[in-house]
């Protein structure tokens, strides 16, 4: 039932980030929400959980953009990895920590896709340019991410008392 | 023990499948023909949430936007409501200047026909509460108006000068019972006086002065030039009702005016009928 739901919830992400966050760009770099989806999940709900939503948005997104398949499935699978180490490790309440979380995640991810796609011989501008440009989306992540966790929260909460319900059924 | 095990595990697990997806990707670097049967499927699966989407971030974006620029079209609109009102005002002044035009037109017809030495002039007044048959016109004793000089309009006779100041005169209307008019009904050349009757505004009444009066509906009375002030010929205007007198002879009778008092807005002062006793151009008009 979990997983169900965290399916449904990885698909509900990916289509708001191809389909809303695009309206809410600025100068052409968008928030990468389901990046932040991810990260934040490894954090609330542990490695695991984080590592499945990983895999199912990192999928979709793969087979929604045609090219370079498997690049977004490696980026989530490797933030939300590394995510999962703060998981019932960090103060979760504090909502600086969403935030610092998810900027930091947000390069680590940008930087893992600017090399991939350098590596496979995509062309970029300058150095500082792509610098600019990933460090500008993980910050424009981090601003969104205590929506993005409130979200998560509410439905985390939700997964627990109706696991809960049909449990004592 | 177990527990760091499991850990080196799924780092090992992750790696190979980094690894692998690496290898997906220098595989898929390149343009492809066609999609693989799980992108395609994927895709067209994620399609009606896509398009569902799609249409409520427009729709909502569409709102937002209409709120952001609504102080813009308040503005927009006050300045378009302006313009309007100021459209329509020059529209309605333009028209007036249309129809001051043509009646100046016809003023001007009248005036070379009339024959004699005529002055336009506009009124800017009249008569207040209705009792007083005056008009108030815009020239006066500068531009050579004096008292007692008739006022006419392209309808007919109008009246008198009765008062002038520098630059404006006060005319006394037919209509007005302080009125009276030398007249002649042009079908029997019978004189008559036309006088402003005090029964019926803006009506006048004939009084015949020839001992067998014959005055019939629809008979025009004309002035008759006697007395000095009116010129002869001008139309006065047209017997309406007959008021029987003893045995049953018309003696009187109620004159509709050829001019319609109510909208005059321009007229003639005749400034020299003296020196034409006679005016036949316009006779012949009213014939």
């Amino acid at each position: 039932m979990k997983y169900w739901i965290l399916g449904a919830m990885s698909v509900l992400i990916v289509a708001v980030g191809t389909t809303v966050i695009p309206h809410i760009s600025i100068n052409s770099i968008r928030p990468d929400i389901v990046g932040s989806f991810v990260v934040l999940m490894s954090m609330l709900s542990g490695r695991q959980d984080g590592v499945f939503v990983a895999v199912i948005t990192g999928f979709l997104e793969d087979m929604v953009s045609g090219q370079y398949l498997g690049l977004y499935t490696v980026t989530r699978l490797i933030i939300a990895y590394i995510s999962g180490v703060t998981y019932q490790k960090v103060f979760q309440d504090w909502v600086l920590v969403p935030i610092i979380l998810v900027f930091v995640m947000g390069l680590a991810g940008g930087c893992i896709q600017v090399f991939l796609l350098a590596s496979f011989g995509m062309p970029f501008g300058s150095f500082w340019t792509v610098l600019s440009t990933v460090i500008f989306q993980a910050m424009y992540s981090a601003l969104l991410s205590p929506f993005v966790m409130h979200a998560i929260h509410r439905s985390t909460i939700w997964i627990r008392r109706t696991s809960e319900s049909r449990k004592s059924l | 023990m177990q527990h760091e095990s499991g850990r080196r595990i799924s780092a090992i697990i992750l790696a190979l499948a980094v690894l692998a997806l690496i290898a997906v990707i220098y595989i898929t670097v390149g343009e492809r023909d066609q999609l693989t049967p799980v992108e395609y499927v994927v895709r067209e699966a994620l399609r009606p949430l896509q398009v569902g989407l799609s249409s409520i971030t427009g729709w909502i974006g569409n709102i937002g936007r209409t709120l952001g620029n609504l102080s813009t079209l308040i503005h927009e609109n006050h300045a378009l409501m302006r313009e309007i009102a100021e459209l329509r005002a020059e529209n309605v002044y333009l028209g007036e200047q249309r129809l001051e035009n043509l009646r100046l037109r016809k003023l001007l017809a009248f005036q070379d026909k009339i024959g004699y030495r005529t002055l336009a002039a506009e009124v800017i007044a009249r008569g207040s509460g209705g009792w007083l048959n005056t008009l108030t016109v815009n020239k006066g004793a500068c531009d050579g108006i004096e008292k007692d000089m008739a006022v006419v309009s392209c309808e007919g006779l109008l009246g008198r000068v009765v008062s002038v100041t520098a630059n404006t005169a006060n005319v006394l209307l037919i209509i007005d019972p302080r009125s009276a008019v030398g007249g002649v009904v042009q079908r029997n050349r019978c004189l008559a006086l036309v006088e402003g009757d005090p029964g019926s505004p803006g009506m006048c009444l004939v009084k015949c002065l020839t001992m067998e009066p014959d005055l019939e509906v629809g008979d025009r009375v004309l002035s008759s030039g006697l007395g000095g002030i009116y010129p002869k010929g001008l139309i006065i205007g047209e017997i309406t009702e007959v008021i029987p007198g003893e045995y049953g002879m018309g003696s009187r009778a109620r004159l509709e005016p050829g001019a319609d008092f109510a909208r005059l807005e321009e007229i003639l002062i005749i400034l020299d009928s003296s020196s034409l006793p006679d005016v036949p151009e316009f006779r012949r008009e009213a014939h």
